[in-house]
């Protein structure tokens, strides 16, 4: 089987589950008690107004007729509208979905930073006491609440040391940098421990593989053995890893972008919920599974590349 | 008046108010002080500031509506006035109105007729000139347009008809005092005709002859206001361009101003302002204010028809330990629904707590053994939420058990004017000088006693009144006996009147809210 | 929960035999008995206000300080911990049975129930964990209001889905060996042979995800209630309890780190029970 039809029949996978998801997503916000035509109408909902849109929306029609509206909308990139502020939640989605892509892809640049020397160090030093300190450290990422964890770095950065701002995105790339630097470190610190044992364990297994101790014999100098073998083995790990885990950092950004005042999709998600903005829960729920989707998707086709040692025949 | 939301103000002047009765009615020629150039006024370029530059200034929530004719919230207001102008304006002294679009103005000897002298030359935003049709034409929208919150405020107004090119008249079936105090309010705000009769949405991009244009909007983000080179008070606004972002979390406002990340921070918590104050390198602007903090109880529900319980209540909260323990002492216990302001009655006993007072009050009641309810408090707010907690375990002394709830504010607002809601945590600002408004929301039934069910045809008579009466003494008088009525009948757990608190950095000059609490952005500076 | 991830905490000591085991339920244990005998530990109130010893850094009297409303840190600390340790294990613990049960049905007949079980499994996965929570709990909020209620139902309803992931994988090993074949030529019930012989061989790792599952759920719930969309105050809970410090974090750092704190003692408590577990399997092996 060659590439291009890998990546169709990768593809095809793809279409139940997102049928499924408009499926999910559609009759979760359909439960919800109250007439979408009277929260859109807020103060103007005459009973004629709100008869009126009920019909364009297309309200009265059969639950199945609904749905069907709902994915012609939805492929025609139509999200519907906000109830809070009367405008289109794709309009929304757009405004907010740079942060949280710049934050997201920082915070995996700043996890694998973070966890490939660690990992290195601590397969290296196995069982020793740097090993031991690395194993407490992920711990640590692992069980502290990342808003306790934004808080703290706050708290030291922002507040004592004043040399980070503390909170915001900022109006240029290199703002975004310094902006968003604690709140991708909050996210990193609980990304790393999941990425840092895995490694350990394949640097480990790395090092005693044969053609490792054939440079090493050979006398190519230790650190060029770790740089020319180590490093390109783990680094497919690490993707693999990190494309599983993007979800987990989507849900992690909803926190951080919400103690760090980030204006991008997490921070509108919880907006959206306190104010009880319906058509942007769904808009951000969808928007936030297609994230996941093609980000598990890229990770595959990478990893193809990457490593031909893949079969992508099964 | 806005009612929910914070707002700042100073109040403290309030003797001075008393003078200032004149503001809102008496006949004769209307003050003419014109301000038509910025140097000769208050906005005098302080000593090493310059003009231009960006002011940022956090706020905690963001508008509801940028149409003048709709919101009631602060956040609104406060943007709007920036952006629209008025027939007149409240003066920076808190107890008169002074000239707008009307250079000058006079009131008939009968109190029934208003004739206003407009401006020339001013230009709205978009370029057109500001006509005395598009004065017309905006009075006549806040007074029927549907869309209206605030048509009761002009319902009294019987004709609106041009002179001639340059004077409108107004007039009013009976004397209409406060007249010249709605005028100034934002809800009378003067848009472009021509945009307005084509359905403009003036929410999504505001057109006005402001000192401020709007520029932007990021919902949920921040709202950017630049320059209106063509302002009518010539050398005005200084800055160039004003961004408001919104930040919700109190604290981290407070944080922000610190770190040098904004100009101004609004509403910063009362827990820091001591330690605010001691800083050298901000500046503390904790100013009296318009405003009145209470606790709703809704009368047509049982148990708080019963006006026994109403008193054990306020009876039972101790006003000077809130003050202590969530406004850090920055507060004075209300002792009427009126703020210190016009007409406030300072001699007033309202409630002292009284536990034993309360809990005799309590036997009397219809619930001598106590009860359950919920208090509605906005979900975010700390404020609220520490109030909350208090209220319940003072309230819990006398056997009334309170759950607290946290809404989203506008689900909290939906609760409260459906009177769906036992207890709510609310309070009004005055956006005018005159005590009108405030009387009309906060002891008139046509807002249903601010959404208390309280319904007395004594205190809306006396409110008609008090709107007709041009005598100053009688008129004090007329609303001395509205608040004794409405502290004795109690729809309201009074609370505390609160200062502003807004803090800036040093290097903002000439920020100074007013008693109404939305502040004059175009006489800011930024020193060097 | 959303993806089964666990991390180990300290590699296995030959020497010590079983002491992250031991070490981890004498931690969570510790945390059992401060809740369970907070009344009778601390002299103070967790709700009731005692405002002239407002704000006091920690200090003898009050061993982690008082926040705002002058009520004692550690006092409300562990009568947090009843809550969220309550939390934990519920939330934990009733999608781990659904899960169970769904995995192992899926993988034992296969079929359409396998077909629909592992499409729901799929598409739960795709949405981010918490968003999904987040949703369904905006959505649940109108119908059996807003907090602890509608997080639990939220959780049950996506929970599971780890647990179905984890055991169907599982089941698909156990029911090729011998023994289930020998139960068939028995004439054993499918409920039988299911859940009498071939969950006991398959449920262990799921019992070692659930301990990293209990973690999860307490971090869930506290940040949710850090949110101000779970517990609300002045109920103690540990995210709560963070929340309301915030406004006081320069005059009084105590009051947001001690929760937090709290949260990190109990965390690696469930972990070192998880990796105690771990390594009583892979000896077993």
């Amino acid at each position: 089987m060659d590439y291009t039809s890998y990546l169709g029949k990768r593809l095809a996978q793809l279409v139940p589950v997102l049928l499924g998801l408009t499926v999910v997503v559609f009759l979760m916000i359909h439960s919800i008690p109250g007439n979408t035509a009277d929260a859109l109408l807020g103060d103007k909902g005459t009973p004629e107004n709100v008869a009126r849109l009920t019909q364009q929306l297309g309200l009265d029609r059969p639950l199945p007729v609904q749905y069907l509206y709902f994915v012609k909308n939805l492929v025609s990139g139509d999200l519907g509208q906000s109830y809070r502020y009367g405008q289109p939640v794709q309009a929304l989605l757009a405004a907010r979905l740079g942060p949280t892509l710049f934050l997201t892809l920082y915070a995996v640049g700043l996890s694998v930073l973070i966890s490939l020397p660690l990992s290195i160090l601590a397969a290296v030093r196995q069982n020793r006491w740097p090993d031991l300190a690395v194993r407490t450290l992920s711990l640590g990422g692992f069980v502290m609440p990342s808003y306790w964890v934004a808080l703290m770095l706050m708290l030291l950065f922002s507040i004592k040391l004043r040399i980070l701002p503390l909170s915001g995105y900022g109006r240029s790339i290199p703002d975004h940098f310094r902006y968003l630097l604690l709140p991708a470190f909050t996210i990193a610190v609980a990304q790393a421990p999941v990425l840092i044992r895995p490694l350990r364990a394949k640097i480990l297994a790395t090092l005693r593989a044969d053609f490792v101790m054939t440079a090493w014999a050979k006398g190519v100098p230790a650190s060029r053995v770790m740089l020319a073998h180590v490093l390109r083995n783990s680094l497919i790990s690490t993707i693999t890893i990190l494309g599983v885990n993007i979800g987990w950092m989507l849900g992690g950004a909803v926190i951080v972008e919400t103690v760090f005042s980030v204006p991008g999709l997490g921070s509108l998600l919880i907006e959206a919920i306190t104010k009880r903005d319906y058509p942007v829960v769904q808009g951000l729920t969808l928007c936030m599974a297609a994230m996941v989707m093609c980000m598990n998707l890229i990770t595959d086709l990478v990893y193809t590349v990457l490593d031909p040692r893949v079969d992508y025949g099964k | 008046m806005k009612l929910w939301t914070l707002d700042r103000r100073p109040a403290a002047v309030l003797l001075a108010v008393l003078v200032g009765l004149v503001a809102g009615c008496s006949g004769g020629a209307g003050s003419g002080n014109s301000p038509g150039d910025a140097s000769s006024k208050a906005g005098q370029a302080t000593a090493g500031a310059k003009p231009g530059g960006v002011l940022t200034m956090a706020r905690p929530r963001e508008p509801d509506s940028l149409d003048p004719i709709v919101p009631t919230d602060n956040e609104s207001i406060y943007t709007m006035l920036l952006i629209y102008d008025q027939l007149v304006r409240v003066a920076k002294d808190g107890k008169s109105v002074e000239a707008g679009l009307a250079e000058t103005w006079e009131t008939s000897q009968d109190g029934k007729t208003f004739t206003f002298h407009l401006r020339q030359g001013v230009k709205f935003h978009n370029g057109d000139p500001v006509t005395v049709d598009d004065v017309i034409y905006s009075l006549n929208r806040v007074k029927s347009d549907k869309k209206s919150g605030w048509a009761d405020m002009y319902a009294d107004i019987d004709t609106i008809v041009a002179k001639d090119a340059a004077t409108l008249v107004i007039t009013t079936k009976r004397p209409y005092v406060p007249m010249l105090a709605n005028l100034s309010m934002f809800a009378a705000s003067i848009v472009p005709k021509k945009l307005g009769e084509s359905g403009y949405d003036f929410n999504a991009k505001p057109v006005g002859s402001g000192p401020f244009v709007f520029d932007h909007w990021s919902k949920g983000t921040e709202i950017v206001l630049k320059k209106n080179p063509d302002y009518w008070q010539k050398g005005l606004p200084y800055l160039d361009e004003v961004r408001f972002l919104l930040v919700a979390e109190d604290n981290t406002r407070n944080l922000k101003l610190q770190a040098g990340e904004v100009d101004i921070a609004a509403d910063v918590p009362f827990s820091s302002i001591a330690e605010l104050k001691s800083n050298p390198d901000v500046t503390v602007k904790a100013e009296p204010l318009m405003r009145v903090d209470f606790i709703t109880m809704n009368t047509t529900r049982k148990p708080f028809d019963d006006v026994k319980i109403r008193q054990a209540v306020n009876y039972a909260v101790d006003k000077d330990a809130l003050i202590q323990a969530v406004l850090f002492g920055n507060g004075k216990p209300a002792n009427t629904f009126l703020p210190p302001m016009l007409y406030h009655d300072d001699a007033a006993p309202g409630y002292k707590n009284d536990v034993a007072k309360a809990k005799e009050l309590m036997t009397q009641s219809s619930q001598p053994n106590g009860f359950k309810t919920t208090l509605n408090i906005a979900s975010g707010d700390s404020l609220q939420n520490q109030v909350a907690i208090i209220v319940k375990e003072q309230l819990a002394k006398i056997g009334i058990d309170v759950t607290i709830q946290q809404l989203e504010s506008g689900v909290k607002r939906k609760a409260f004017r459906d009177l769906n809601y036992d207890l709510s945590y609310q309070l009004m600002t005055s956006d005018v000088i005159d005590p009108d408004e405030l009387t009309m929301f906060g002891g008139a039934s046509a807002t249903r006693t601010f959404w208390t069910g309280y319904n007395n045809p004594k205190v809306d008579q006396l409110a008609k009144d008090g709107q007709a009466e041009t005598d100053p003494a009688k008129r004090a008088q007329i609303y001395k006996e509205i608040q004794k009525i409405l502290s004795d009948d109690a729809p309201y757990i009074y609370l505390y009147y609160v200062p502003a608190a807004n803090v800036t950095s040093k290097r903002v000059q000439n920020f100074t809210p007013l008693l109404t609490g939305n502040y004059r952005l175009e006489e800011v500076q930024l020193s060097k | 929960m959303q993806t089964p991830q666990r991390i180990r905490v300290f590699p296995r000591l030959r020497i010590s035999g079983q002491w992250n085991l031991y070490a981890g339920l004498a931690v969570v244990g510790m945390m059992l008995f401060l809740s369970l005998l907070a009344p009778w530990i601390s002299p103070y109130d967790p709700v009731q206000n005692a405002l002239s010893v407002a704000l006091k850094a920690p200090s003898a009297a009050h061993w982690l300080g008082t926040d705002n409303f002058g009520r004692d840190i550690f006092t409300r600390v562990i009568y947090a911990a009843r809550l969220d340790l309550q939390i934990g294990l519920i939330a934990a613990a009733v999608p781990m049975v659904i899960g169970v049960a769904l995995g192992a049905l899926a993988g034992y007949f296969g079929g359409w129930l396998d077909v629909i079980v592992m499409r729901i499994v799929d598409v739960t996965v795709s949405i981010p964990f918490l968003v999904l929570i987040l949703s369904l709990m905006a959505i649940l909020s109108q119908r059996v209001g807003s907090g602890l209620s509608s997080m639990y139902i939220a959780v049950f309803l996506a929970g599971w889905t780890a647990y179905a992931r984890i055991i169907r994988a599982e089941v698909l090993v156990q029911k090729q060996q011998e023994y289930v074949l020998a139960c068939k030529v028995l004439g054993y019930g499918h409920a039988r042979i299911i859940f009498r012989h071939i969950l006991r061989n398959a449920i262990t790792p799921a019992i070692v995800f659930a301990m990293s599952d209990i973690v999860m759920c307490i971090l869930l719930a506290s940040s949710l209630s850090f949110l101000g969309l779970g517990v609300k105050p002045p109920t103690p809970e540990w995210g709560a309890m963070a929340a309301e410090g915030r406004n006081f974090m320069l005059q009084a750092w105590w009051i947001t780190t001690m929760p937090g704190l709290a949260i990190g003692v109990t965390g690696l408590g469930f972990s070192l029970i998880g990796d105690g577990l771990a390594d009583r399997i892979d000896q077993g092996d």
